[in-house]
């Protein structure tokens, strides 16, 4: 079996970006908003086509006209969901309205996530073969009510263990063709880290807090693999707690000095320091990989999980 | 046949790249695997109208059906590629397109331009609307729960509140809200309207006044900003600015917040030096109707601050309300035409105010 070593480039440009942002915003501006959802399409384009690996870009396959029939639909669901909780507020049965509100929240968050991930990975292309997410939105669902529920009852300690529990159900069940990904993070090791992060955080005046975001960054990548039969491929990240701290005040910088406008600057070479860092090597052959995903349209869970204001990777 | 073109061919079931010739016409583009044509051998045909351009960097994907699995990709420095371009962009004439092909210094003048006009626009159509939108009747049942809920926790002089009430009820106040008075025992120098209807006044503030007139400018100031519904206006234009910042950081939640922040801002009196000007004014017209002189006002500043603590000038020009010179400045302008009339003093408030003090 060869072994081999690949890499995971981002060469997009802040310049082109920051074009793309303001066309975006003039269009979302003058039509109030509808027209989000293209608007959207073409960031996605330009992330997913200045990404590449192994010589081959991404291609976001996704369309502005798909992403708004979710929006439309998402925007539905949650204004009657809003609507009903105001009704109620209204009416002096504020306690049951935000009760109801957190309890459908409950479940229109893992179903949206569901939808989103469908969505997304089935219109995530690399070398023509398309990704796929393959969770079970019931076992989501459940593994989500689970989750908040003892992470309440624990006082948020059980946080870290629903946290990882989630990242490892939704990355497990990503897969490239007939490769597949894994994560093999725990909740004990990321409770540990998250604390060890915060106490020497305190004692050190904010100082090593770079170096927990190293940590932390580093066991989400040193925990990812791929596999394809008895091929595999393993990602680590070399970011020292010294880079993050120059990422982080750099873009600090340049964030204040510019009153924001460097934001699309920022974004890419954040991308592109991040990306640099992972190395990723092992036994897979990737011209061997075989499409075996399915196509999947409908956008509603990504618009949801767009009003509700996630960040896609969790 | 002259121009057939080498690509890479993406064919949606193996990954990687395969050797490909290309050539396309008026209709769609024709592709063969291998690296040499075959007149025999299989040609692949897709329609323009089912392929997307996609352009990133220096490379061009073009995608060849709906599901974008099957794709050739070739640089975009190829000299077909401007050609293949427009044979794809010929449908996309969209505005989209226009704008990314303006330059960035106009687009950041359009997207300023713009956001001024949406600035402009909300901030004057909010309040507007909710000023419209609002009944009085519905801020005073609001300005009710209001008052009761800022209530708890007080302790009220019902007694003097009593008397506070007739003292108002002998003054023409408001004609569209019901004025009711409470009196807290409270040391502080302080006296605050709630929208609605309703003013609270300290025991402190009553203590510090010396005569019926001053209490009535006193009434009169608080009563303008009820009138003049000041309070509402100011939430008004906060939620409209809120709005506006809620919408550049997509953050919803945003509005709420402000709201709350200005019921809470009631207690403590932050309205603009603009609105302090403006109640002032109609205060002192209040006191004209009822036949007091406008100089109660002025008196009834030069109380407050006696009464106040010293705060540096820098500051006094940060916090509204103690920019007491100006102000004093302003209620004398207000009263010079009134500087030979004769105000026939009023038995009926005189003898409530001894009661009161």
């Amino acid at each position: 079996m060869e072994y081999n070593k690949y890499s995971l480039v981002f060469k997009g440009s802040g310049f082109e970006y920051f074009k793309i942002q303001l066309v975006n915003i003039i269009l979302t501006t003058i039509t109030l908003g509808l027209y989000y959802p293209w608007a959207k399409a073409r960031t996605l384009h330009f992330f997913y086509g200045n990404t590449v690996f192994n010589e081959q870009p991404f291609v976001f396959t996704g369309t502005g006209e798909q992403m708004f029939k979710g929006f439309i639909k998402a925007f539905l669901i949650l204004v009657s969901v809003y609507g009903l909780v105001i009704y109620l507020t209204l009416n002096e049965q504020e306690l049951v309205g935000f009760a109801l509100l957190y309890i459908i929240l409950l479940f229109i968050i893992p179903l949206a996530i569901h939808g989103s991930y469908r969505y997304r990975f089935a219109k995530t292309i690399w070398s023509g073969i398309r990704f796929g997410y393959m969770g079970d939105k019931w076992e989501l669902l459940m593994l989500c009510i689970r989750g908040t529920f003892l992470t309440i009852v624990s006082l948020g300690i059980y946080g870290a263990w629903f946290a990882m529990n989630l990242r490892r159900y939704l990355l497990c069940n990503i897969k490239i063709g007939d490769a597949r990904f894994s994560y093999k993070g725990v909740g004990g090791e990321y409770f540990w880290l998250n604390i060890k992060g915060y106490l020497l955080s305190i004692f050190t005046f904010g100082i090593y807090f770079f170096w927990w975001q190293k940590d932390l960054f580093a066991y989400f990548i040193d925990n990812l693999r791929l596999t394809k039969g008895d091929q595999t491929m393993l990602l680590k990240s070399k970011a020292t707690g010294g880079d993050f701290l120059a990422l982080i005040m750099v873009n600090l910088l340049f964030f204040v000095f510019t009153l924001g406008l460097a934001t699309p600057w920022i974004v890419v070479r954040s991308m592109r320091f991040l990306f640099s860092t992972i190395s990723l090597d092992g036994t897979i052959v990737f011209d061997e990989l075989k499409q075996t995903q399915e196509n999947f349209d409908d956008a509603t869970g990504e618009d949801v999980t767009d009003f509700l204001d996630f960040s896609f990777i969790i | 046949m002259d121009n057939i073109q080498q690509v890479n061919y993406f064919d949606g079931l193996q990954a990687g790249p395969k050797h490909a010739l290309m050539y396309f016409n008026a209709e769609g583009i024709s592709i063969q695997l291998g690296d040499y044509w075959d007149k025999e051998a299989t040609v692949l045909f897709f329609p323009y109208q089912e392929c997307t351009i996609q352009e990133t960097g220096n490379k061009l994907i073009v995608c060849l059906n709906k599901n974008g699995t099957n794709y050739i990709s070739f640089s975009s420095d190829a000299s077909f590629a401007i050609d293949l371009k427009q044979q794809l962009n010929r449908k996309d004439l969209s505005f989209a397109a226009s704008l990314l092909r303006m330059n960035v210094f106009s687009l950041v003048i359009l997207v300023v331009i713009l956001l001024a006009g949406v600035y402009w626009g909300i901030s004057t159509i909010v309040p507007w609307a909710g000023l419209k939108l609002i009944k009085p009747s519905t801020e005073i049942a609001l300005g009710e729960k209001i008052h009761q809920s800022m209530m708890q926790g007080e302790t009220i002089d019902h007694h003097r509140t009593k008397l506070l009430q007739e003292f108002a009820q002998s003054m023409q106040l408001s004609s569209t809200y019901p004025i009711k008075l409470t009196v807290v025992k409270n040391k502080e120098v302080n006296a605050y309207a709630i929208p609605g209807g309703n003013i609270v006044v300290y025991s402190g503030i009553l203590k510090a006044m010396k005569s019926p007139d001053e209490l009535a400018a006193l009434l009169g100031h608080e009563t303008a900003h009820i009138n003049e519904r000041h309070s509402l206006r100011s939430i008004l234009r906060s939620a409209a600015t809120g709005l506006i910042v809620s919408v550049v950081l997509n953050d919803i939640s945003g509005i709420f917040s402000i709201v709350v922040e200005n019921a809470e801002g009631l207690r403590s009196m932050h309205f603009s030096r603009g609105i302090e000007k403006n109640a002032d004014e109609e205060g002192m017209k209040i006191l004209v109707k009822n036949n007091i002189h406008p100089l109660a006002m002025k008196k009834l500043m030069q109380r407050l601050k006696e009464n106040s603590p010293e705060i540096p000038a820098m500051l006094s020009f940060m916090q509204s309300h103690p920019a007491t010179d100006e102000r004093i400045k302003h209620a004398t302008e207000f009263a010079v035409p009134y500087k030979n009339s004769s105000f026939a003093p009023n038995p009926v408030l005189d003898s409530i105010w001894s009661a009161l003090k």
